[in-house]
């Protein structure tokens, strides 16, 4: 049974008198102790898919639709096996369905308060910033200990915050230093480390190696993997770097203006990709030790998701565009039908999916893709 | 692009870059000396006509300070570069507009290094004013859209009038091209000029560049933390370490096949995109030291896993390798026996060997059982010897005598690698600055230029 499902989950944000589309319609399930990474391009609503699974949305941001369920309830709900009680499942009034699954998107400020940290973790973007200066690294985790899990004395939670540090490869005592006195490869293992904090089920690690050197990273990286097999906690990794991501995702969703376009089984996604959108991204990566090609870029620019138009996200940057693209954004398509020749929508979160009309003539859109002529077309007809 | 028979265009002749030559008020009341940062390190290489030069290398390296001083945007604090024959360091006023003319740069971030006043005609025109270069308004409008067609603004009517915060990253990046293109000169350095665009909009900046060189007869350094762009877009790669250069050559030479220890990690840190691909994890400790205290001798050698043992060493490398850090630690001060002890809950000594020894690595190249605060030492490969001149240390430690036990380990274990900094010298075709490679010919030349 999957761990988190998320069920058309549109996510907007209030500007001015308009509303900013940043999520739109997004289906995912993550299992336990699965990586789930989800990759794109700036502005196109990761990160904000990332949070609101949480609730640390900004102010202007709310869910607009969708749902979260996630395999766990909150403990005033909780019977003495750590269930959810039969009461509060047959009443509709709380957000708890058969199969014992909570669902995140209804709860309020309080309640959510006691998801976060003690189930669902989040790094954040830029991790060596989120370190509080004035405080001790080590009462900063004591501090997130005791506040999720009030019955920790002190000593207690100072020990498991010297645990967790050493666990991450800091020295235990280096709890007493402040932030200041961590290097950035340091600072990142103490943010993860208090992730771990309260144990959750669920870490969200939101670009956890973008400011860091690559020999860091590398670690890091390393250190993430090793932390998943010991506590066999779910990953969702959110980055824009394709090669970090194929690091270390089992599954991969990439996604474009706010819609997932292609979601799948890793290696599926990048070996067999059938969307025309991975395609000319994995066309304009660099590769260290492999073949070196022709980079080809992507005309044009991402689209604002200022009350976006009908049409698939990608259809002004789409060498393969046709009239049926302006109608409606495609579904999610399922791709071992298409290679087949046949279109039809996908209804495993698993498999591989992608968003595109034109997937059932994947042949054509692969090879064209690669060239560097079909891209260039676009320019010249807009 | 990158011919034999090239003529040099810039020559940096031991170079170095200080910063805080001064002393602070703080360090002058309590009659401390200055203690400078040394950013760039005394630096030698050479840059063909035609060719892009990258430099690669962790933050803090010093790669945008050899960046900055190449353009003459500082002043060495030792040591001239020479451009086209021209000492940068010593020209006349008229030589050196000259100089600002033919040598132009391109900065990171596109979001600031346009004024956000300017519309992209006034940007992009600025410098044929100051430069004195058109005859009239006329005339230069035309050379400005003429490069923004270049440079891919196309029709270029259509942008000279936008102010920087109506164009997209891309754009701008172009437009800062544009700015840098416009005086038509010879010689471009580019700091981390994509790090700041998206993926989809990247490689079309990359391949522009590419474009211009051939169309403007350009040579280009290419400054990058990202070793990927830095295989794609250059013929010979340096890569730096704490200030100093401690490899170059061909690209694919110092990619495929590094000679230094510090390249091979850094290029096997990097993720590759083919799932399938076969990885290895950067076989290095710790993190990049201060560099207002670098190690002695060799920058890299606390961190190496080559560190070289002396002659009379009959343990592993390996074990060499353990045995230096552990001495590190000790004289830096950074092993605590009282938790090394308590972590360990047995017998003294051994608790702070066990702890001293083991090493911060990736599970591939750590010993079975090891983590990063414990390793069991008879699992190494230690002389006896030195096994006991370790634990003798051990003792004092524990004896609460750190200052006995730094006496006890100085002076022993002493690699060449602690003792002298490495010059550079040819191996193949390449230059690396590692006494790996310097065995043989123990009384080489210093520093060649370039290995053409």
């Amino acid at each position: 049974m999957s761990l988190l499902e998320v069920n058309d989950l549109s996510i907007q944000y209030e500007v001015d008198d308009d509303e900013v589309h940043a999520v739109d319609g997004v289906d995912f399930s993550i299992d336990r102790g699965e990586t789930y990474g989800f990759v794109g391009e700036s502005g196109c609503g990761k990160t904000t898919l990332g949070k609101s699974l949480v609730h640390l949305l900004d102010s202007n941001g709310f869910i607009a639709d969708g749902e979260i369920w996630f395999d766990g309830t909150l403990p005033q709900w909780e019977n003495d096996r750590g269930e959810p009680r039969r009461d509060v499942i047959e009443n509709d009034q709380y957000p708890v369905r058969e199969d014992g699954k909570t669902d995140l998107a209804q709860l309020d400020n309080e309640q959510i308060r006691d998801v976060r940290w003690r189930n669902i973790a989040l790094i954040p973007q830029s991790a060596m910033n989120a370190l509080n200066p004035v405080y001790k690294v080590g009462d900063q985790i004591v501090e997130a200990i005791r506040r999720h899990e009030p019955n920790t004395s002190v000593e207690e939670a100072d020990t498991r915050a010297r645990d967790l540090l050493e666990r991450v490869g800091i020295d235990p005592d280096r709890a007493d230093d402040y932030a200041h006195q961590f290097s950035g490869g340091m600072k990142q293992r103490a943010v993860i480390a208090m992730a771990m904090a309260c144990n959750p089920d669920i870490l969200i690690a939101d670009e956890p190696t973008t400011a860091l050197d690559v020999i860091i990273q590398d670690r890091i990286l390393d250190e993430l993997d090793e932390l998943q097999e010991e506590f066999n906690v779910s990953i969702l990794v959110i980055s824009h770097d394709i090669s970090v991501m194929a690091e270390i995702c089992d599954q991969l969703a990439v996604m474009y203006g706010g819609k997932i376009m292609e979601s799948g089984p890793k290696a599926e996604v990048f070996q067999e990709s059938a969307n025309p959108y991975t395609l000319g991204l994995k066309n304009s990566f660099p590769t260290v030790k492999q073949e070196q090609s022709e980079l080809v870029s992507i005309p044009g620019s991402p689209p604002t998701l200022l009350d976006p138009d009908p049409g698939c996200r990608f259809v002004d940057r789409c060498p393969f565009a046709v009239d049926e693209c302006e109608s409606s954004h495609p579904p999610m398509y399922d791709v071992a039908d298409a290679e087949g020749g046949r279109r039809v929508e996908g209804d495993d979160e698993k498999s591989h999916r992608s968003a595109c009309y034109r997937v059932d003539d994947l042949e054509t859109m692969r090879t064209e893709a690669s060239k560097e002529e079909t891209w260039q077309a676009i320019t010249q007809n807009h | 692009m990158a011919s034999d028979h090239a003529e040099p265009l810039v020559e940096v002749k031991g170079v170095s870059k200080l910063f805080d030559l001064t002393q602070g008020v703080t360090d002058r009341l309590l009659g401390r000396e200055a203690n400078p940062v040394r950013a760039v390190d005394d630096v030698s290489f050479t840059i063909n006509e035609g060719d892009i030069m990258g430099i690669a290398g962790e933050s803090g390296c010093g790669k945008t300070t050899l960046g900055k001083l190449l353009v003459r945007l500082y002043e060495p604090t030792h040591g001239t570069i020479e451009f086209d024959g021209m000492d940068i360091g010593a020209l006349t006023n008229e030589r050196e507009r000259e100089f600002r003319k033919r040598v132009q740069m391109i900065f990171q971030d596109p979001f600031e290094s346009l004024n956000p006043r300017m519309t992209v005609f006034q940007s992009v025109m600025e410098p044929l004013k100051i430069n004195d270069i058109g005859d009239s308004y006329h005339d230069r409008r035309d050379r400005v859209k003429e490069v923004l067609e270049d440079v891919g603004l196309a029709p270029a009517d259509a942008y000279l009038d936008e102010f920087p915060k109506e164009l997209s990253g891309g754009e701008r990046q172009r437009v800062a091209i544009a700015r840098a293109l416009v005086v038509n000169p010879d010689f471009i350095v580019c700091d981390e000029p994509v790090s700041m665009l998206d993926v989809s909009i990247r490689a079309g900046v990359l391949n522009l560049m590419q474009d211009l060189q051939d169309e403007y007869g350009l040579t280009y350094v290419f400054i990058s933390h990202d070793l990927s762009l830095i295989r794609y877009m250059c013929d010979r790669t340096a890569i730096m370490y704490l200030g100093d250069i401690v490899e170059q050559g061909p690209t694919d030479d110092v990619v495929m096949d590094p000679k230094h220890p510090y390249t091979e990690a850094l290029f096997d840190a990097v993720p590759e995109i083919d799932p399938e691909a076969e990885r290895h994890r950067a076989n290095v400790t710790g993190e990049v030291p201060d560099p207002r205290n670098p190690p002695s001798g060799c920058r890299f050698h606390p961190r190496c896993s080559n560190v070289i043992p002396p002659e009379n060493w009959t343990g592993s490398q390996d074990a060499f390798r353990r045995t230096i850090q552990f001495k590190r630690r000790v004289l830096t001060d950074d092993l605590d026996p009282e938790e090394a002890l308590e972590n360990a809950g047995r017998d003294s000594v051994d608790a702070i060997l066990e702890r001293g020894l083991a090493l911060d690595l990736p599970e591939e190249h750590s010993l079975a059982g090891e983590d990063s605060h414990a390793v069991d030492p008879s699992a190494i490969d230690l002389p006896s010897d030195a096994e006991r001149t370790l634990r003798r240390a051990a003792e004092q430690m524990l004896d609460d005598d750190p200052d006995a036990a730094a006496a006890e380990l100085d002076g022993e274990f002493v690699s060449i690698c602690e003792r002298e900094h490495p010059e550079m010298r040819e191996t193949g075709t390449r230059v690396t600055a590692c006494h790996l490679y310097e065995t043989e010919e123990r009384d080489a030349v210093a520093a060649p230029g370039s290995s053409d």
